[in-house]
């Protein structure tokens, strides 16, 4: 509506997803109010001298930073210690496998008080190292005639599963940002990747189901706690987590099954 | 990602300032932009129409778990006015969705605990029964998501148009819901007992089924859509029967 002035380049904000803004303060609900997200007071704009009041996704908030303005678009480059044009291969794969590694913690056991931010960062390699996994060990495990198709059920059942559960949850009305209510979901499968190895490798029946079922239940809780930070209304967490349950509970059965 | 080196972040936290002076980005979808105020607000507001707005199906979602357990349950007595009286004529799809659901979950999971305990029983190891889970959802899915369409389009076409596809579906999934328990049940092992459970789900529901259905093919004037409810009751008979023989035919 107001493209007809243009102000100096510090004004011109592009109005970010309203999804990432909105604070979803991961396993720590009580401090996820909307005041919590502590936006900048309006007069005064970000920069160096006002260091704390920026999140932004990667890296620790005390490295140097620098801001420019590329065509409005107000950006921000962070110099963290070390140029990543010229190092090895191998420090960069062990530094997105301790990023997996430290997502993978934050869902699964959430420290008290860690950096919240991290999950902020989503990706999607986890979760399809997760699933894929979780696929070849069923497959397996299955009946040699069976193993293709157990495969690609699997694969389907998650990716589809995980899926119609985070639009669920954005129909009920809570505030998730889409790609990272997926990767929360990919990861929070993790316990249920652990229990299909113990039954691959133990098949006693009264070792396998209560695995199993104890697994489900790390699963559920560590996804709940996500969702108990999306702002969902008291009475509708249950519908957001019941869906979960039975997702996750469709896998955990095919391991039981097996 | 790239935490060493340089890395390009975006600020979005200033972007929240409601800077009056300036560009502004402006969105042209309907409502998207202000859908997260929105989307707590105890009631939706009227949003226009559009199959691919997320905002506009949520007045589908705008229930609690008191609400859906309420209904659920009313669903199985069968009885007319469900949508006017138990919904206050205003059906969601949450409850309809997820009854077909665990629907094709419980009748997974009974059926190859069924076959396990038999095969564990007669110590045969048989297969696996995988193809029982994609047999459940498309039989399931096609029934519970399909006819209702399929029924919906045909009283449009017919001109008896008094309700919306939502009640259709609505109606449909809350009737499934009753053979959740009947086919937890099923898993007592009496072959009689299965089929008399699996008899009386089907008629419990379609009982459910016809009462609702009716009085909106009859309030058309067009004499054939009173005959659309002999198809309604064949194919729910033809349900009862398919989960029957696909589900609960070991008997041991």
């Amino acid at each position: 509506m107001s493209y007809d002035r243009i102000g100096t380049p510090s004004q011109q904000i592009i109005q970010a997803d309203d999804d990432d803004l909105e604070a979803l303060s991961f396993s720590h609900p009580s401090a996820s109010g909307p005041s919590s997200s502590s936006p900048l007071p309006p007069s005064q704009p970000a920069g160096p001298s006002n260091p704390s009041g920026v999140s932004g996704r990667i890296g620790q908030s005390n490295q140097p930073r620098t801001e420019r303005g590329w065509g409005g678009v107000r950006t921000e480059t962070r110099y963290t210690g070390e140029s990543t044009l010229d190092e090895p291969v191998t420090a960069t794969i062990m530094r997105d496998l301790n990023s997996i590694y430290a997502k993978l913690l934050q869902v699964l056991y959430p420290p008290k008080g860690g950096n919240t931010q991290l999950l902020r960062d989503w990706d999607l390699w986890g979760p399809l190292v997760i699933c894929l996994s979780l696929a070849i060990i069923l497959s397996v495990d299955s009946p040699q005639e069976q193993s293709m198709q157990v495969f690609s059920l699997v694969i389907s059942l998650i990716t589809i599963g995980s899926v119609v559960v985070t639009i669920n949850s954005k129909l009920l009305g809570g505030k998730v940002s889409f790609f990272q209510s997926l990767c929360v979901l990919g990861y929070a499968i993790a316990p249920i990747l652990l229990a299909s190895i113990v039954s691959l490798l133990v098949h006693n029946l009264f070792v396998r189901v209560p695995v199993s079922l104890a697994c489900w239940a790390w699963s559920v809780w560590a996804s709940m706690n996500f969702f108990n930070g999306t702002q969902l209304h008291e009475k509708r967490i249950m519908l957001a987590v019941y869906p979960i349950c039975l997702f996750f509970f469709v896998l955990v059965w095919m391991i039981i099954i097996q | 990602m790239s935490q060493g080196g340089y890395a390009v972040v975006d600020v979005d936290d200033d972007a929240q300032n409601p800077r009056s002076d300036g560009l502004e980005f402006k969105t042209f979808l309907p409502a998207e932009s202000s859908g997260g105020p929105r989307a707590t607000s105890p009631t939706p507001p009227e949003v226009p129409y559009s199959p691919f707005n997320l905002a506009y199906y949520q007045t589908y979602f705008d229930v609690d778990t008191n609400l859906v357990l309420k209904r659920v349950g009313m669903a199985m007595i069968p009885r007319p006015g469900f949508i006017a009286e138990v919904c206050d004529g205003q059906i969601d799809l949450y409850g309809p969705f997820w009854s077909l659901t665990t629907l094709i979950l419980v009748l997974y999971i009974t059926s190859t605990l069924i076959t396990s305990i038999t095969q564990y029983l007669s110590s045969s190891h048989a297969s696996s029964n995988l193809p029982l889970l994609s047999t459940a959802i498309s039989l399931i899915y096609f029934y519970g998501l399909g006819i209702p369409a399929l029924l919906w389009g045909s009283t449009r076409w017919l001109g008896a148009g008094e309700w919306g596809v939502a009640e259709a579906l609505g109606l449909y999934g809350y009737a499934m819901s009753v053979y959740i328990p009947v086919s937890l049940l099923c898993l007592i092992p009496v072959g009689i007992l299965r089929w008399i459970l699996v008899g009386g789900g089907a008629a419990s529901s379609g009982f459910f089924l016809v009462q609702n259905i009716y009085p909106v093919l009859a309030a058309s004037d067009h004499p054939m859509t009173r005959l659309l409810i002999i198809a309604v009751i064949a194919l729910h008979a033809g349900l009862g029967l398919a989960i029957k023989v696909l589900f609960f035919r070991w008997v041991s």
